[in-house]
């Protein structure tokens, strides 16, 4: 080889790495231009996405307050602090406070914008006595106001990622100050990353050999999350550094703040992730984000750095010793004075008790929630399309159902295996059809086997009423005076098989008066008057009064063999409690998106099945059972003029307690029993009878009064007889009869001297 | 002043009474300070069947009736809302309509203008079956109250007529006419 050779050789080598190192350069920076051109789709995409993905949100039924409004002063002050207003001693400044003198409450609300229009933010002066509104001013004479209705639920997609989204605008005072002070003081000017905090963190990280600091920016720590790794690696810091670069150039600071706002960790709940201030708001303070006070917007804050070391509720001093750092920081950098600070640090940490965690408070009226939503809407768009589910839940008579169904269990099973009974409850509104309350079982918290939906069992006497009023409605056969006969009698079957039917008290009450029969639920008076309607007659009645599938047709069917779960019940008697006019039980007002457009809309609706003197002669029967008859235990647990109408059901041995029944605002249906059918000691009087009652005395006002139809007229008929007399004669009723139905016979009073000489007094007097 | 008569009968009552043998339980006269105790149905008289009754207290005076001549009267509270939604209609805001008629019926459940105003909407909204239940309804609130009586049968005879139920029509119409 000469040495000109070598030395081209040489030269050429020389091109060829320099070429290779050119040509490996180029490939180099084509991939990490498709790299970024990667990173950048992800970036975008995932900033998009991640700003609408939001579950829908589900609402109670607001508290409306106008003069003469069933609210009292207890139950006023349980929803102001529910929604986390402030009682302040003085007049209230700011929304959401409230002052309370004895009944007096002046209250600034907040607004809410409602699926029908906006109500605004004002302050309202009420005044309450006795449980009702008796004085109601709010600016400009407004008649009525709502609250904001409670929130109830979220439903979140399966990640349990869950947000509630806030806006530049929320931002409560210093805010933004607060946040960039602590996080990232160089967010106005930076590009996304800022190379001098990367060096100290790069020397810190070296010396400690290993990912010990951060540096970095809001823009850095935004596109963490939107990775979901926490991993901290060179690979990871680098890719981070390159995102938030694009991020800043393909976005404003302002929607990157928001976004940041949005996102941010704060904390944790079981499966549930809490991200962003909006909802961090909501979980430890109990309030909406703009109305954080600089004191907790510190500790908010400063939790970003580690939620679980600085959890306020596990950890209250680490807590407290970070939220007063944050404040020094502020006062070092002059954004608050030292004097502020120091009278900020004085405060508390103010955490709310109980974090307002929506998930599973009411589980069991969520399942009715999203059996109604599954018939319009995906899972999917629940999940992330930000939806507002307006419901009809009424959050105070569910505490009270709730309490009282679970506080009577463990009173009737005094005695017996404690914790083997167990109850559903279901109540709604009366003339509306709207489910107020529904318990599922004693444990309301736990999200188990849902008994108001799904336990069907026979209904024992509840089914009475059906037969009485296809009686009722032949008004030329059947009066409420007629005689029907309450004696033993024998069904002997094409198969040989034979029924006796026995009445609950083991007697015979021979010839009893129609009226009787039902408030006394006598059973055999029951099936004869059944077996002469027809076992198919009484079946069409069941239907037409919202019964679902075709009962049995055996005689036994008279008595309640069919079984029915307690929904169905409040189904079938929403029907009889509306006057004969059948409506769908609905559990949701109305669905908007996010923006408030209405997207589905579940109105009132009703069809007339029963023609209304029929009804009014039921409901005459049914306030008997009450006033004299089986339930009228229920006086003693509420006033007599909250006039109320039911029925009693008691299956064999006590399987099954049941009540059904109306005030003039609300229908009940409770029932308890064993999951395991045990018998129990139990009648419907002395068990579902007791719940329904204290759940009426705590929440019902309005009595039931029925209208007289125009086809009905009252007579005063003598018990004994039968026929027509004067008012006021011994064992004289007043009864309702359907024109022309009424007794031919008039009798003379059929009493003695001594009553005569009374009302005679009592007409002088 | 009203002393001297029950002197004189009081005397005359003891001596009768004294004949007859029997107690006498002298009752509050009636339609006292209330003015509103019911005048329709007497507290019912407990059987003896019903064992397991306690004997109520009876301090309560009832101020409601067990049944009435017709529903109740709409507050000022629901009057404002049934007149928004009359302007809501009239700007072709079905829905606006139904939202406010519905808060007035949760109000006002037993008032029949509340289910007449449901019928109107659907009326106009060209749901004539609808509106028919919804006027049904009203009238079942009515009771004796002629005025509402008329209304909703008018009110039905139009819309009957409407959906082509001529004989129903007829029908509404004479009971209108008979008010």
């Amino acid at each position: 080889m000469t040495r000109k050779a070598g030395r081209e050789q040489e030269k050429r080598r020389g091109r060829g790495v320099i070429g290779l190192a050119w040509r490996l350069g180029l490939v180099g920076m084509l991939v990490l231009v498709a790299w970024t051109i990667y990173l950048d789709v992800q970036v975008t995409s995932r900033f998009e996405d991640h700003r609408w993905e939001i579950p829908s949100r589900v609402y109670a039924q607001p508290l409306e307050l106008y003069a003469g409004a069933p609210v009292g002063a207890d139950a006023l002050t349980q929803e102001l602090d529910a929604l986390g207003y402030q009682p302040v001693s003085g007049a209230p400044r700011d929304a959401g406070q409230f002052q309370r003198q004895g009944g007096r409450f002046r209250i600034r609300t907040r607004g809410f914008r409602f699926p029908d229009g906006k109500e605004p933010a004002r302050e309202l002066q009420v005044a309450v006595d006795d449980g009702t509104v008796t004085g109601f001013e709010a600016p400009g004479g407004t008649a009525l106001a709502r609250l904001e209705p409670r929130r109830i639920a979220s439903i979140y997609p399966g990640h349990g990622e869950d947000r509630v989204l806030v806006q530049l605008d929320d931002q409560p005072e210093l805010f933004r100050e607060t946040l960039l002070t602590v996080e990232d003081r160089g967010f106005p000017s930076h590009y996304g990353v800022e190379p001098t905090a990367i060096a100290r963190a790069f020397i810190a990280n070296l010396q400690a050999g290993r990912v010990v600091q951060g540096g970095s920016t809001l823009t850095q720590q935004l596109v963490k999350n939107f990775w979901l790794s926490s991993e901290q690696t060179y690979w990871r810091k680098f890719n981070e550094a390159i995102m938030a670069v694009l991020l800043e150039v393909r976005y404003s600071k302002e929607a990157i703040l928001e976004a940041y706002m949005n996102e941010a960790y704060l904390g944790q709940s079981g499966t549930r992730a809490i991200h962003g201030f909006g909802l961090a708001s909501r979980f430890y303070f109990a309030k909406p984000f703009s109305e954080l006070e600089l004191h907790e917007t510190a500790l908010l804050v400063g939790m970003v750095r580690g939620p679980g070391y600085y959890n306020p509720r596990t950890r209250p001093e680490q807590a407290r010793a970070r939220r007063d750092l944050v404040l020094d920081l502020l006062a070092d950098q002059g954004v608050i004075t030292e004097s502020r600070a120091s009278s900020l640090k004085r405060r508390t940490l103010d955490v709310a008790a109980a974090p307002d965690e929506d998930t599973h408070r009411y589980p069991a009226f969520m399942d009715l929630v999203r059996e109604h939503l599954s018939r319009d809407y995906r899972d999917e768009d629940l999940e992330t399309a930000g939806l507002r589910v307006f419901t009809t839940l009424n959050p105070r008579l569910q505490a009270a159902a709730e309490s009282r169904a679970s506080s009577m269990m463990a009173a009737l099973e005094q005695g017996e295996d404690a914790g083997t009974l167990e109850g559903a409850v279901v109540v709604t509104g009366r003339e509306s059809g709207e489910v107020e309350a529904l318990v599922g079982g004693r444990n309301t918290r736990f999200p188990g086997f849902n008994r108001a939906m799904n336990a069907s069992r026979p209904i024992g006497s509840l089914v009475k009423p059906a037969t009485y009023l296809t009686a009722l409605e032949q008004p030329e056969r059947y009066t409420l005076i007629s005689p029907l006969k309450d004696e033993r009698f024998r069904l002997e079957f094409d198969n040989g098989d034979t029924w006796s039917p026995a009445n609950f008290s083991g007697e015979s009450h021979g010839q009893v008066p129609l009226h009787r029969a039902l408030s006394h639920s006598y059973n055999q008076a029951s099936v004869r008057l059944g077996l002469d309607m027809g076992l198919p007659s009484v079946s069409e009645t069941l239907e037409r009064l919202g019964m679902e599938g075709e009962p049995p047709q055996y005689p036994s069917m008279l008595l309640g063999s069919v079984e029915m779960t307690p929904l169905e019940v409040a189904r079938m008697y929403q029907t009889i409690a509306s006057g004969g006019f059948r409506m769908p039980l609905r559990s949701i007002r109305t669905v908007t998106t996010p923006e408030g457009e209405v997207l589905s809309r579940y109105d009132l609706d009703l069809e007339q099945v029963v023609e209304p003197g029929p009804m009014h002669l039921l409901h005459y029967g049914m306030q008997e059972v009450m006033r004299e008859g089986t339930g009228s235990s229920v006086y003693n647990l509420i006033p007599e003029r909250l006039h109320t109408a039911g029925k009693t059901g008691t299956t064999d041995q006590g399987r099954d307690s049941w009540f059904a029944g109306f005030t003039g605002s609300h229908l009940g249906v409770v029932w308890v029993g064993g999951d395991d059918y045990d018998a129990t000691t139990l009648t419907g009087s002395s068990g579902a009878l007791q719940i329904w009652g204290r759940i009426m005395a705590d929440s019902s006002t309005r009595a039931f009064s029925p209208v007289v139809p125009a086809s009905v007229d009252y007579h005063w008929v003598d018990s004994k007889t039968g026929g027509i007399t004067a008012e006021g004669c011994e064992g004289a009723r007043r009864i309702p009869f359907i024109q022309g139905s009424e007794p031919r016979e008039e009798v003379p009073c059929s009493d003695g001297m001594g009553n005569r000489i009374q009302r005679w007094f009592q007409q002088i007097f | 002043m009203s002393i001297h008569p029950c002197i004189r009968w009081g005397g005359i009552a003891l001596a009768i009474l004294l004949l007859a043998g029997c107690s006498v339980r002298f009752q509050p006269p009636e339609g006292g300070a209330d003015g509103d105790v019911s005048d329709v149905e007497p507290i019912g008289k407990r059987t003896e069947e019903s064992a397991e009754v306690e004997e109520s207290s009876g301090d309560e005076q009832p101020t409601v009736e067990r049944q009435r001549e017709s529903g109740g009267e709409v507050p000022d509270a629901a009057r404002g809302l049934l007149a928004s939604a009359e302007s809501a209609l009239a700007d072709g805001n079905d829905g606006r309509a139904l939202d406010l008629i519905q808060r007035a019926q949760r109000i006002a459940p037993d008032a029949a203008a509340v289910y007449y105003a449901l019928g109107r909407v659907y009326r106009e909204k060209g749901n004539p079956a609808r509106a028919e239940q919804f006027v049904l309804k009203g009238i079942s609130k009515a009771g004796n109250d002629q005025e509402l009586r008329q209304e909703g049968w008018s009110e039905l005879a139009q819309i009957r007529a409407r959906m082509g139920d001529q004989a129903g029509a007829a029908d509404a119409r004479e009971r209108a006419g008979q008010m």
